[in-house]
């Protein structure tokens, strides 16, 4: 049995073979290469000294593993930091006060954790009322989205600024989290086909069973798409984690991970070389990676848009 | 008398589901209607007003067409550089995403949908730069080309803003998610019509061209559409490499929006003066994209035929 796997296998390896799948091939690998080649200098280069790094920039670092510069990652929760100015608030009037790596994990977290998490359900329970009732307002609800998605609107950010601080939501959490409380995107259309692909005989039986709308919501229908909201707040999170551009803009005294990440070319201290930006991006990296290993088969799950010609 | 017990069964069940819809969608609704339609009313209504700093704070006030001046001004007036330029680098950007990085995608794709050898370790590796941050990505980038390669490269290529070099990152850091959503799409593809072509005599290259490509066509459409609706937002990772000091000759409109409007939050204080200027600018945008973006969705709709 085994025998004949791998020699169908083979039969298939050589069948596909051709000057066309070589060539793509060699791209793939140089391009794989590249990336793993990027991603192990960071690395190395982070478990280097200073000095180490102008001798010897490129190769491995040098002696025993236990002698390679561990205490560089120490020294990224000690020395990085944001200063932060406030004009408003509470602590008006205070500058340079730094917020270190673990005021910039929790903004992370908060920023990442909460606006994935409104997303999600805004785009869940937005999808599940438009696909179950046949309502005017569903409709008009989908057409927007698709509308929406099809037309490109540029430079609307300084006005979205304006509204934020004419709310006095500017520069908070609570404020973020309702700019990403929003039902538009592909998500939605991927919520609305898991809802309308859900037999209509569980929502008949429950209502026989007496049970009202929420009850049908959160205990039969939620559960059935479990998985695809798990699948879409992770990505969420992924994008917010990694999103440095709109706390920079709507969160400026929240800096977070990435904003300080995105801050280290301009450390020019002495001691705050490569192998340390090399240590800060490791570390920052760390969570997400880790993330990816655990859920990567749910994350670059079956996401197709467009479709296919029949 | 069941009858009556029916229809009040039928009215409680439709006042409970309205009441349901009512609950669920009015956070949604809410933030559509202030955080989308009146975002981008707000949008126009600025285009056309003047922002002034006052002791109470901001004051503003009709500016005409004064904005859109300012704004054909900076595009095509004798000292304008920076907008010219920026036009014509996203113009070149939407080009190579086109041109170069959606057909490397496809190729990329089809490999990895015939499950040839390695396919799932570079489908991985493909994605890596989707999932880690794309300023870590840049800031290794940056260290490995100017601090690694220094030697062999024999100058700061980064620093010197090395225009290759930059496309070369962006196509490279931004096939994961294309290439993860056409390999989905090809692996769709009726096994029997490339089992026949196979038959047929079709080797790889025929297959890839005649069977796969015409067969995802929507798919490449959607991507076609969304490139182009993202013309002028696209930042070429300006931002991440350089912050706010990337050379004239490289920024794109998407670039020059975000630095704006950045540069509007310095200091604690929003500064809201450069606003209006910059939703006139994009206003502007919004008007020559949509068309575009349209036209050309249409068009390859009619070309490419119904979908599935």
């Amino acid at each position: 049995m085994t025998q004949e796997k791998t020699r169908s296998g083979k039969r298939r390896l050589l069948r596909s073979l051709s000057p066309f799948t070589t060539l793509l091939s060699v791209c793939l690998f140089l391009y794989a290469a590249s990336m793993v080649v990027l991603l192990l200098w960071a690395l190395f280069t982070a478990l280097k000294s200073n000095m180490e790094f102008l001798h010897n920039p490129l190769w491995l670092p040098k002696g025993k593993i236990s002698n390679w510069e561990w205490s560089n990652f120490q020294r990224v929760f000690k020395e990085m930091y944001v200063p932060v100015s406030y004009t408003s608030g509470p602590y008006a009037g205070l500058s340079n006060v730094k917020i270190n790596l673990m005021g910039l994990v929790t903004y992370s977290v908060l920023y990442a954790v909460g606006s994935a998490f409104v997303g999600v359900s805004a785009k869940c329970v937005t999808a599940y009322v438009v696909s179950r009732f046949d309502f005017r307002i569903g409709r008009i609800i989908y057409g927007a989205v698709i509308v929406t998605m099809m037309l490109p609107i540029v430079g609307s950010t300084p006005s979205e600024m304006a509204i934020t601080q004419a709310l006095g939501i500017y520069d908070t959490f609570i404020g973020a989290w309702i700019q990403k409380a929003s039902f538009i995107g592909l998500y939605f259309l991927i919520f609305f086909d898991s809802f309308r692909f859900i037999p209509k005989d569980y929502v008949e039986a429950a209502t026989l069973d007496g049970a009202g709308e929420f009850t049908i919501f959160f205990r039969i229908m939620l559960p059935l798409v479990k998985n695809t909201f798990i699948m879409i707040f992770l990505l969420l999170f992924i994008e917010y984690w990694n999103d440095y551009q709109t706390p920079l803009l709507y969160l400026p005294t929240h800096p977070t991970v990435m904003y300080a990440t995105q801050q280290l070319p301009k450390r020019q201290e002495s001691g705050f070389e490569q192998p340390m930006r090399m240590a800060c991006c490791i570390v920052v990296a760390i969570p997400i990676i880790v993330l990816f290993a655990i859920f990567s088969d749910k994350i670059m799950g079956d996401l197709t848009v467009g479709g296919v010609k029949g | 008398m069941a009858s009556v017990s029916q229809k009040k069964v039928k009215r409680k069940h439709k006042t409970g589901q309205i009441v349901f819809a009512t609950v669920m969608l009015a956070i949604p609704v809410l933030q559509y209607i202030v955080f989308y339609i009146g975002v981008n009313f707000n949008s126009v209504l600025m285009a056309f007003r003047s922002y002034e700093r006052t002791n109470h704070g901001w004051a503003s006030e009709f500016a005409g067409f004064s904005n859109f001046r300012l704004v054909f001004d900076n595009i095509f007036g004798k000292d304008s550089v920076e907008l010219k330029a920026a036009f014509g680098n996203s113009f070149k950007l939407c080009f190579y995403n086109l041109c170069l990085k959606t057909p490397i995608a496809l190729l990329f794709s089809y490999y990895i949908c015939k499950k040839l050898f390695l396919h799932k370790t570079y489908r991985t590796i493909l994605f890596l730069p989707n999932i880690i941050s794309s300023v870590t990505l840049v800031i290794m980038f940056m260290n490995f080309i100017d601090g690694g390669l220094l030697e062999y490269t024999g100058s700061g290529l980064i620093n010197a803003q090395n225009r290759p070099l930059l496309v070369f990152y962006w196509i490279w850091s931004s096939l994961g998610i294309t290439v993860l959503v056409y390999s989905n799409a090809m692996g769709k593809v009726d096994v029997s019509i490339v089992e026949s072509a196979r038959l047929d005599g079709a080797g790889p290259a025929r297959e890839f061209i005649s069977i796969y490509l015409p067969i995802i066509f929507p798919s490449v459409v959607t991507f076609i559409v969304s490139t182009l609706s993202a013309m002028f937002i696209d930042q070429m990772n300006l931002f991440s490499f350089y912050t706010n000091g990337a050379n004239t000759e490289h920024v794109t409109i998407g670039y020059y929006l975000y630095r704006e409007t950045q540069r509007a939050t310095i200091g604690g204080e929003l500064d809201k003066s450069i606003f209006p200027m910059l939703s006139a600018f994009g206003l502007l945008l919004t008007f020559i994209c949509a068309p575009i973006t349209l036209g050309i969705r249409a068009l390859l709709m009619k070309i490419g035929g119904e979908e599935k």
